[in-house]
């Protein structure tokens, strides 16, 4: 028996996995005991109100958010592990921000070597030529030589999904990269993102944008107060009466009312 | 008024008693100025980044020690060191480096605080994002932080050597012969029109103060239209 | 040096000399507030002139040293001055009514007393312009949008909000003023810093003098750096150059 096309085959390797992660913020617990894991190729979206820990979660997988309990494991490496050099692992999971966050000092093109030549040590030329070959994807190159603050918002967020892709990323983190977007812009950051799922990357989106949900993902993750209620391929949790919870339900309902 | 004597001793509110004797007057305040405003620059470099990275009792110990210099008149300092670092420390220190270390050792405590203010005025995304690119802290301080801070602190630095230039004619009472000085030794000597002697040497050290006063707000208009 | 404390003499200058810090640091910060606001006032004129005068007063003010500033106030005003006049001023009287009144202050206190009051109004000044120009300028709008008039926008609106930014800031420069108060030992005016040098000389106990008179600069500055946390939730002093 093959699996259904939207969920892929069991012995596509593990990428990321949570087990059992919580955190608190002293008393107020942000993720309570969450588990997850994500294979190779897979496009994930998390969706749930705002506070609910999503955006927490996230940053659980590049160890940007500490936790007190549980393990997370990207590309078979356990964040835990004292051994673990961090900053190395970082270099690895792409990571795209809702505020952008390009770097105002550099231009385009600085922003896209920096890292590259930094961490990954590569020469200035090798930094550059890929860079170009991620600008050209995202359709900037005529832009390289700009600073980040003559761009429009979807400019620069387009440039910073280009930034995180140099690293040559096995994974790509997406913190709400539309939240701060004028409405006019968002289609050509999803249009990016939604490339790179059909060639195959390996994502974790936290997103509002349920459109790009049923369309791009594969599986899709409700969170509410620090739990994930919702662990579905998006296909059953989007259809009419499909599977998902009432919470979940109701927040759909909520951003479908207008 | 009586312009004859300023002219008269034009040279000697310049320059001192040079080149027969020692460099003294606006030159030697200049001196003064240029080495608080190196020195100081460091102190401020160093203590506000440690004032950003340290944590716990290290902190709590930096913070105080700053604080005690920002509230301690500068005409103190200056007694400690000149009076009690040759009994201290055995040390004799000369009255042009006791001025120069009290100066830099409190405008040094004042600039860290702004090194800090803008350190922590840059959004804490930009740290997560350099962090999610795998710099280290050191390379996001030096390659991310520092080229973003560095330029808008620029006119508080310059606001801050106006008060480096005014604070050296305190090295008057340690018997350092800069401008405020050798103006006394002038008003002494001739006995007449300290009214104008004074009026022109606050001039001079308006001349100073004003530039860098202009200075300051040219850097701040170029940072503000800068896009951010 | 190190050996033993002071004579209870000697502690009883430095007590006096720093009641004359206080009491000149307290009277310079009422009426450089009261002038700075006045300058700030001036320098925010709609009258070109006005606010050009009060815009050269507060740089010229800003932009020299105190200590030359009070040289001008002591050694220059007095040949300035009518003879006549000066010897009125030098002469002993009473204020007010006799037996209640306070002794006349000596040359060296008014002209202390002036230059550190003016230097610092301009300070005060420019710290009550930062904190209307802090104003969010939609206050403004909003005010003309509900029909009020300027003065109201201002009476009711900006100044309240102005005042409360600037307290912290203005505390700071209080702060600066007692800091700045002991440069009027160059004029000879016996207040802290004079009597620790006074103490100094006589004594030779350099680290006890100097140690005592720091003590109780700290402590001037901490109390109103304490009052200023309390009753604003906000330390001081400002972190910015401006002294």
């Amino acid at each position: 028996m093959t699996a259904p096309a939207d969920e892929p085959p069991a012995d596509v390797p593990v990428v990321i996995d949570i087990q059992g992660v919580s955190k608190w913020y002293g008393a107020f617990q942000v993720l309570n005991d969450c588990a997850l894991s994500v294979r190779r190729g897979e496009v994930l979206v998390i969706c749930g109100p705002s506070g609910s820990g999503k955006s927490t979660l996230l940053k659980t997988v590049n160890g940007l958010e500490a936790f007190q309990q549980g393990a997370v494991t990207v590309d078979g490496v356990r964040l835990d592990d004292p051994k673990v050099d961090l900053t190395r692992l970082r270099s690895r999971v792409g990571m795209v921000f809702q505020h952008f966050e390009l770097f105002p000092h550099l231009t385009v093109m600085q922003n896209l070597t920096l890292a590259q030549v930094k961490v990954l040590g590569r020469s200035q030329a090798e930094a550059q030529a890929r860079g170009l070959i991620y600008l050209e994807r995202v359709g900037l190159i005529d832009h390289r030589d700009k600073r980040p603050a003559q761009l429009s918002g979807g400019q620069q967020q387009r440039v910073a999904i280009a930034r995180a892709l140099c690293m040559d990323p096995v994974v790509m983190l997406f913190d709400e990269p539309t939240s701060s977007l004028d409405p006019e812009m968002v289609a050509e950051v999803l249009d990016v993102m939604a490339g790179l799922a059909a060639d195959g990357m390996t994502m974790i989106c936290v997103t509002h944008e349920m459109g790009f949900a049923r369309r791009v993902a594969d599986r899709v993750v409700f969170m509410d107060e620090g739990r994930i209620l919702d662990d579905a391929p998006a296909k059953a949790f989007f259809a009419e009466g499909g599977v998902r919870s009432p919470r979940a339900d109701a927040f759909l309902n909520r951003l479908l009312r207008y | 008024m009586n312009p004859s004597v300023i002219t008269d001793n034009l040279i000697y509110f310049l320059v001192g008693p040079w080149p027969q004797g020692p460099l003294g007057g606006a030159a030697l305040t200049v001196i003064l100025t240029v080495l608080s405003a190196a020195l100081s620059g460091v102190l401020g470099l160093v203590f506000g980044v440690l004032l950003s990275v340290l944590r716990g009792p290290w902190l709590a110990v930096l913070r105080l020690g700053l604080g005690l210099f920002r509230a301690i008149p500068v005409l103190m300092l200056i007694f400690w060191i000149y009076f009690l670092a040759p009994i201290a420390f055995g040390l004799d220190v000369p009255g042009v480096g006791s001025v120069v270390a009290a100066l830099s050792l409190i405008g040094g405590a004042y600039l860290a605080h702004t090194v800090h203010a803008g350190i922590e005025a840059l959004p804490r995304g930009q740290w997560a994002a350099a962090s999610a690119l795998g710099l280290s802290r050191r390379q996001t301080l030096w390659l991310v932080v520092a080229p973003q801070v560095l330029p808008r602190m620029a006119p508080s630095v310059v606001n801050q050597w106006i008060a480096l230039t005014k604070d050296t004619s305190l090295a008057y009472v340690i018997g350092v012969a800069e401008l405020s000085f050798v103006a006394t030794q002038v008003s002494n000597r001739v006995m007449v029109y300290p009214a104008e002697i004074y009026l022109f040497v606050a001039v001079l050290y308006f001349i100073l103060c004003a530039g860098f006063e202009l200075a300051a707000g040219r850097l701040a208009r170029r940072y503000r239209s800068l896009p951010a | 040096m190190f050996d033993g404390f002071l004579a209870p003499r000697y502690i009883g200058w430095m007590i006096d000399g720093l009641g004359v810090t206080l009491g000149l640091s307290a009277l310079a910060s009422v009426i450089a507030l009261v002038l700075g606001f006045v300058l700030c006032v001036l320098r925010l004129s709609p009258s070109r002139p006005v606010a050009g005068l009060a815009a050269a007063w507060l740089s010229a003010f800003r932009n020299t040293p105190l200590l030359v500033q009070l040289f001008f106030w002591y050694f220059g005003v007095s040949a300035l001055l009518p003879d006549s006049l000066m010897a009125w001023l030098n002469a002993p009287h009473r204020i007010g009514v006799e037996a209640f009144g306070a002794p006349w202050p000596p040359f060296e206190m008014l002209a202390g007393l002036l230059g550190l009051s003016l230097y610092s109004a301009a300070f005060m000044a420019e710290e009550f312009r930062a904190g209307i120009y802090s104003v969010a300028p939609g206050q403004t709008a909003a005010g003309r949008a509900l029909g009020m008039t300027s003065t109201q926008i201002w009476i009711s609106i900006i100044l309240p909000q102005a005042v409360r930014i600037a307290r912290a800031p203005l505390a700071g420069q209080v702060m600066n003023v007692v800091k700045n108060s002991s440069l009027t030992m160059a004029i000879g005016l016996a207040e802290l810093s004079y009597a620790a040098r006074q103490v100094e000389t006589e004594t030779f106990q350099a680290f006890q003098a100097f140690g005592l008179a720091t003590l109780f600069y700290i402590g001037a500055v901490a109390l109103i750096g304490g009052f200023s946390q309390l009753a604003w939730g906000r330390s001081s002093p400002p972190t910015g150059a401006a002294r």
